[in-house]
C-alpha cells in the first residue's frame, strides 16, 4: 500500500472518529457514534498493519491488550466506570512516553533523519510531556475516584494542598521547559535532557492534579 | 507562485482546522452525556496505538520494537476497553421497553 493510500485511509478513520464525537451530542445517535469511534479503529490500525514488519509480535500485543480490556470492561461495575476511565487513559500516556523513547533511540523507524530535525524534537518533547503528565495524573485520578486515599496520601479524595504549592509547579515546569529546550537545541540523541525532561513531566502529573477534589476527577 | 510548500505547513493547518471541529463538535453535547463522552474521547485517544504500531514495525527483536511492542499492548487494553465501557454506559441511555424485569446495573 503506498504512503498516498495509508493517509487516505487515515482521513476515513479520522472522519469517523468526528462523527463519532458528533454522535454523542444527542442521545439517539450516540450508540451509532460509539460505533463509528469502533469502525475508524479498526481501520487506522488495519492499515497501519499492512505496513509494518513486525506482525507477530504485534498482533501477539494486541491480542493480549485487548483481551485484558475486553475482560476488565465487562467486568467492572457502573460505579466504578469513571475511575476505570481514568486507569486506562494512564495506559495511553505511557504509551505515548514508550513511543516517544523509540523514536529517540531509532528515528529512522519513523522515517526521521538522524540526528532529529528541530521540527521533529520539539513534537517529542510536547509528545512526551503531555503523555507523562497524562499518565501520572490520570493514575492519580484513578486513586482519587477509587477512594484508595486510605492506602496512599496522594490518592486522598479531599485536595491535597502544601504551602509554596503553585510556586514549586511553576519552577518545575520552568526547569522541565528548559529541558526541552536543550533536547530541542541539541545535535544528538540528548538522552539526559530528555530523561530529565520526562522524568520532572512525571512528577508534574502528579502535583498538578493532587490539590483537585475527588468530586472533580473528570479533570 | 513556485516555492514548494514544507509539509509543517500542511501538518499545521491539520492541527488549527482540528482544533476548530473539536471545539465545535463538543460544545453541544448535553450534560447527561458528559460521561460517555469522557469515555470515548478516552477511547479515541488510544489511536496512539497507529505510532506504537509504527515504533513496534521494523522487524527485528531489538529494543525498539520490544518498547514499541509494550506501548501497543497498553494502548490496545485502551482500543478494546475504551470503547466497550462507552457502550455499556450508552447502554443506559436505551429507551427502556416496558419489561417487567429490570436490568442488573
Amino acid at each position: 500500500m503506498s504512503g498516498n493510500q495509508v493517509a487516505l485511509w487515515y482521513l476515513v478513520a479520522s472522519v469517523l472518529f468526528i462523527l463519532a464525537l458528533k454522535g454523542l451530542s444527542h442521545p439517539e445517535s450516540a450508540r451509532r457514534g460509539n460505533l463509528f469511534g469502533m469502525i475508524g479503529m479498526a481501520i487506522a490500525v488495519v492499515v497501519t498493519m499492512a505496513i509494518v514488519e513486525n506482525r507477530v509480535m504485534i498482533i501477539l500485543a494486541i491480542a493480549i491488550g485487548g483481551t485484558i480490556g475486553a475482560i476488565v470492561s465487562r467486568r467492572v461495575e457502573m460505579t466504578q466506570m469513571p475511575e476505570l476511565v481514568a486507569a486506562m487513559h494512564s495506559l495511553v500516556g505511557m504509551a505515548a512516553v514508550l513511543i516517544a523513547i523509540t523514536a529517540v533511540n531509532n528515528p529512522a523507524a519513523f522515517g526521521i533523519p538522524d540526528p532529529m530535525p528541530a521540527g521533529n524534537r520539539l513534537e517529542l518533547f510536547i509528545g512526551t510531556f503531555v503523555g507523562a503528565i497524562t499518565f501520572s495524573g490520570s493514575v492519580i485520578a484513578f486513586g482519587k475516584l477509587a477512594g484508595l486515599g486510605r492506602h496512599f496520601r496522594l490518592f486522598s479524595s479531599a485536595p491535597v494542598v502544601f504551602p509554596g504549592q503553585h510556586l514549586l509547579n511553576l519552577a518545575l515546569a520552568l526547569v522541565m521547559i528548559g529541558f526541552g529546550v536543550a533536547f530541542f537545541l541539541a545535535p544528538d540523541k540528548a538522552w539526559v535532557a530528555f530523561g530529565v525532561m520526562t522524568a520532572i513531566a512525571f512528577v508534574l502529573g502528579v502535583l498538578i492534579i493532587i490539590p483537585i477534589g475527588g468530586a472533580d476527577m473528570p479533570v | 507562485m513556485t516555492e514548494a510548500i514544507d509539509p509543517t505547513v500542511f501538518y499545521l493547518i491539520v492541527f488549527v482546522l482540528a482544533v476548530f471541529v473539536g471545539y465545535h463538535v463538543i460544545w453541544n453535547v448535553t450534560p447527561a452525556l458528559h460521561t460517555p463522552l469522557m469515555s470515548v474521547t478516552n477511547a479515541i485517544s488510544s489511536v496512539i496505538i497507529v505510532g506504537a504500531l509504527l515504533a513496534a514495525g521494523p522487524a527485528g527483536g531489538d529494543f525498539g520494537s520490544i518498547v514499541g511492542a509494550v506501548a501497543v499492548g497498553l494502548a490496545a487494553v485502551n482500543v478494546f476497553g475504551g470503547f466497550l465501557v462507552t457502550q455499556r454506559m450508552l447502554e443506559m441511555f436505551r429507551k427502556k421497553q416496558p419489561k417487567s424485569g429490570e436490568k442488573k446495573h
